[in-house]
């Protein structure tokens, strides 16, 4: 409920950012990762994008409405919910999956629990799992970039389906994706998770608008990261399997994106550390011995719900690493006796 | 945009054009409002001089009082801000031959031992870093003490009473440290100034006579570092100045230097006035051009809302800020963003501290020592949602310093219980 | 001027009867509201034979051992209330496993380790329902077959949801060609459906301000 405060209280001045603006920042942020896709698969996307922020925003306004008298039409947390599924879904989906992941995330996982501020789970990693687990082939289709897929209705007969690179790792094989192919994500994958230049790109603004914490996606890169260089699961060497594991599937995507969105993530910044290294071991683990081939969501699901418990091992960290106050210097006088 | 990782807060500091004009000095006021506790020793309609004792303190509720002006005693009463519940203020109309003293007669001057001591002791000098008397400071090391820092750190927006009392009394400030360190006998003594001013047009100085200024780099709250121990004391630099002139003056000293400035002032400026003036005398001699919405006493960061413009300045201002609008946002619901946690300089957690108090939940803040809070206000002024933070972090303290005490007071009770059996 | 009160005609009063016991099942549901014995309910509830096999095995349970136990004296201490009452049930659970055996044999296996757990809801309930304070064998009773029609409404309810959705099919007869979503035959969907209706149920309690006080029974 959004209401009008006055000032009366110490301190008087205040930040500039408000909640709306964090969102705003995560909108522009997913907007940069909607160009690609258009390139290489053409308007689908956008029709994708239109009918899942409709249906979030119109949805949670109506569950807002039921919950509480009082409601306002700006607030944006389901908007954003909305832009994140199209990206991780195929482009080549058919809509109606989308309808259900949205009402899935907005109805089931955000406000039975209590709307905006308390829900526990990731709503977008929740709606995915749950359509990844019901139809678990429409939903790994992935379709070769630079087709043209048609924009409204089922994609057709004639498209070509090819493998992404994490069905190949899963397979045993080494993916066949050149270096630049990846960075500009002409590979097939989900729609918003392939080029990996842009999600580096939107990954630097966030940062720089302090709407993401660098701790939760480094973290995630490092557990994953050193995971993969222990055990590869590529024949060609540690290096490779590095640099597959981390731009195969959703990971890359999923620590910008979904792993440090605030509701959700530990607060504490030593918890922080610990719960991004958690979800990348978690997501290798669910690589190696699990059937499907984007494991990031799972993983996800199952850290969220140690994040009271780790942020309590945060709060004991602290007393080991406490330096206490920071001394100020105190300069000796130069020359001459002093005074008294 | 502050620091990666930093604690604290960079704030805009909004000091000109108020510290680069030398201090002005009003005293043409017809009424002020002395500060009483309940012992009074002068009765309605007495005549009184300037610096005559007008009650004892009773610490550690109130200091002596002395009149700082000299005119006629009128009646006791109170004032209905918050900040100033239950206490009594004296009025009293002020002679139409008071003005203030001439300030160079406090050049250079050397003022005796006994002096010394009676200024310490008996002027109700009050340091504003810890606010405690100079008089238990000076008990508190009989043997005094190797480093004596000064301190003029003004790290708040708006406020620069305390560096503009460096700026521009500088050539009282040599003598008056040569005289306290009589009494604590310091090797090292330096003095501290805040460095991040903003482009302010005046330099600050490298050495006054022979001590060091120090430039303290950092985020605000700057303050909080400034904790007298075994081997170092803080002393502000208004008390300093205050006890050197009560000193050379023989009587205790009873002006104080406010910062006035907001957007409703014509020009932002600090003036000294005598203890007591209102804040409406003092801003009709700044100059209005609008009406306040919101005066604010004290600094931006921590200071207090009052109602009237008849409230008193007390020792302990530092400024008077007059705002035009008092700024209004839309507070949402917590979203748990965690920038909270991230800017507490004191590394509590303000985000589990709100929701456990909301839930009433005594057992947890007992884990996340609630009673550190310094009361900076960094975690209000960061929060998106404009949550107010700082006063959530004060209530969850003050009922778990209530259960705590409830407790000890329960098992002292168990325990006579079974020492009478 | 004192109205004469009417006398309630006989369907009047059968029907107030009526919704009493009716609103004693929905809105005191020893399930929804109590939470006793989520496990069942949100883990095997796939099918609405098992749904069945299970519901009748608690019947068998828990009427009689709530019967018996009325005659154990209060003045044990609690913990040998507790044993004697989880004997009783062990006992009982046999002629239960029988029938679950016998009866639903398809399902047997896929109720595993849930049909020997029945064995603890009488303690529960034992401890929680009128019994312990009458000490009427018919006040247990009664309260013996509240407890089995409440419990075995929601599974046979839950159940036959998750069958349709689930496997497009009821009591093993398909229906139609629908295809079901296997999603909804996984446990997270069964706690997704079981805090639906129990939200659902407070929803309707809070309406009609029954809210439970303290002390109350």
């Amino acid at each position: 409920m959004n209401r009008k405060v006055k000032i009366t209280k110490a301190p008087f001045l205040r930040d500039s950012g408000t909640v709306q603006s964090l969102m705003g920042d995560m909108l522009v942020a997913l907007a940069f990762l909607y160009v690609m896709p258009v390139l290489f698969y053409g308007f689908r996307i956008v029709k994708n994008l239109i009918i899942s922020l409709a249906v979030c925003y119109f949805l949670d306004l109506l569950l807002r409405r039921v919950r509480d008298k009082k409601y306002s039409f700006d607030e944006y947390s389901s908007l954003v919910t909305g832009a994140l599924l199209p990206l991780l879904f195929p482009v080549a989906i058919d809509f109606w999956i989308i309808i259900v992941a949205d009402i899935f995330a907005v109805l089931v996982v955000k406000h039975p629990f209590g709307g905006l501020g308390n829900n526990p789970f990731n709503p977008a990693a929740a709606a995915y799992c749950f359509c990844a687990i019901s139809w678990s082939e429409k939903v790994f289709a992935f379709t070769k970039p630079m087709q043209w897929l048609g924009v409204f209705g089922s994609v057709g007969e004639n498209v070509k389906y090819a493998e992404t690179m994490a069905q190949s790792l899963q397979n045993g094989g080494r993916p066949l994706a050149d270096f630049f192919d990846i960075l500009s994500g002409n590979v097939a994958g989900a729609a918003g998770a392939t080029s990996v230049i842009v999600i580096v790109a939107a990954a630097a603004y966030l940062l720089y608008r302090r709407a993401i914490s660098i701790q939760i996606s480094a973290g995630v890169l490092i557990g994953a990261g050193v995971f993969a260089l222990i055990f590869p699961r590529v024949t060609t060497g540690p290096l490779d399997s590095l640099w597959f594991e981390l731009v195969s599937g959703v990971l890359l995507f999923g620590s910008v994106f979904m792993a440090p969105e605030p509701v959700t993530s530990c607060k504490h910044p030593y918890a922080k550390w610990i719960y991004g290294i958690l979800i990348g071991v978690l997501t290798m683990l669910f690589r190696h011995f699990g059937k499907m081939e984007i494991a990031f969501p799972f993983a996800l699901l199952i850290v969220n719900s140690f994040t009271p418990f780790l942020d309590k091992i945060g709060t004991g960290l602290d007393k080991y690493t406490d330096i206490g106050l920071p001394k100020l210097n105190l300069k000796k006088q130069k020359g001459g006796k002093n005074d008294g | 945009m502050r620091k990666f990782a930093s604690r604290g807060l960079i704030l805009e500091q909004f000091k000109e054009p108020a510290i680069s004009s030398p201090i002005d000095r009003f005293c043409n006021v017809k009424t002020v409002f002395a500060p009483v506790s309940q012992e009074i020793l002068v009765s309605p309609g007495q005549k009184l001089e300037r610096g005559e004792l007008l009650s004892r303190g009773q610490r550690p509720d109130s200091i002596d009082s002395f009149s700082s002006v000299s005119g006629n005693a009128v009646a006791v009463g109170g004032f209905e801000t918050e900040k100033y519940e239950g206490q009594q203020f004296l009025q009293i109309d002020v002679a139409e031959d008071f003005a203030f003293e001439d300030i160079s007669k406090y050049d250079n001057c050397e003022p005796s031992d006994a002096d010394i001591m009676f200024a310490a002791k008996e002027c109700g000098v009050l340091n504003n870093t810890d606010k405690r008397t100079l008089e238990e400071i000076v008990c508190e090391y009989p043997q005094g003490v190797k480093n004596l820092v000064i301190d003029a750190v003004d790290d708040e927006p708006y406020v620069s009473s305390k560096l503009a009392q460096l700026l521009y009394r500088s050539n009282h400030v040599a003598p008056a440290i040569k005289a306290i360190n009589r009494i604590f006998g310091a090797e090292n003594i330096s003095i501290e100034v805040y460095g991040r001013n903003g482009d302010i047009s005046i330099k600050l100085p490298q050495k006054i006579g022979k001590y060091h200024v120090h430039a303290a780099h950092g985020s605000y709250p700057v303050s909080r570092r400034l904790k007298s121990d075994d081997n170092t004391v803080y002393i502000d630099i208004g008390a300093l100045l205050s006890f050197y002139y009560s000193a050379v003056d023989k009587r205790p000293w009873t002006n104080t230097i406010v910062t006035v400035a907001g957007d409703c002032v014509k020009k932002s400026r600090n003036v000294e006035v005598p203890i007591g003036t209102t804040v409406g005398d003092i801003l009709n001699y700044c100059g209005l051009n609008q009406r306040p919405e919101m005066i604010v006493l004290g600094g931006s960061m921590t200071g207090y809302c009052v109602d009237g413009t008849d409230t008193p300045v007390l020792r302990s201002t530092k400024a008077i800020l007059a705002f035009s609008q008092s700024p209004q946002y839309e507070s949402t619901t917590c979203v748990g963003c965690g920038r909270c946690i991230d800017v507490c300089p004191e590394k509590l957690l303000p985000y589990y501290i709100y929701s456990y108090y909301l839930d009433n939940n005594i057992e947890k803040l007992y884990r996340l020592s609630a009673d550190k809070c310094t009361e900076c206000g960094c975690c209000s002024y960061i929060c998106p949602a404009k949550i107010d933070l700082r006063q959530y972090v004060k209530k969850s303290r003050r009922t778990l310093l209530k259960e705590m005490w409830q407790n000890e007071q329960e098992g002292q009770n168990n325990q006579s219980a079974v020492s009478e059996r | 001027m004192a109205k004469k009160s009417k006398k309630p005609s006989f369907l009047h009063s059968v029907g107030n009867k009526a919704l009493g016991i009716l609103k004693k099942l929905a809105l005191e549901n020893p399930v929804l509201v109590s939470g006793l014995s989520l496990g069942p309910v949100v883990a095997i509830s796939q099918s609405l034979k098992a749904g069945v096999s299970l519901s009748v095995a608690f019947a068998i349970i828990i009427i009689p051992v709530l019967v018996f136990f009325a005659f154990v004296p209060l003045k044990f201490s609690k913990s040998v209330r507790v044993i004697l009452c989880a004997l009783l049930s062990c006992l009982f659970f046999i002629p239960a496993f029988w029938f679950a055996k016998n009866i639903f044999p398809e399902v047997s296996d896929k109720v595993g380790v849930f049909l020997p757990l029945m064995v603890v809801n009488p303690i529960i309930a034992a401890h929680s329902g009128e019994a312990v304070r009458t000490k009427k064998p018919l006040a247990s009773f009664i309260d013996g077959i509240f407890t089995t029609v409440g419990f075995s409404l929601v599974m046979c309810i839950v159940s036959a949801f998750r069958e349709i959705l689930g496997k497009g099919s009821i009591w093993d007869v398909p229906l139609g060609s629908m295809q079901g979503n296997i999603s909804f035959l996984l446990p997270f969907m069964g706690f997704i459906i079981v805090g639906f209706l129990a939200a659902g149920v407070s929803k309707i309690n809070m309406m009609l301000g029954n809210r439970k006080k303290e002390g109350d029974k």
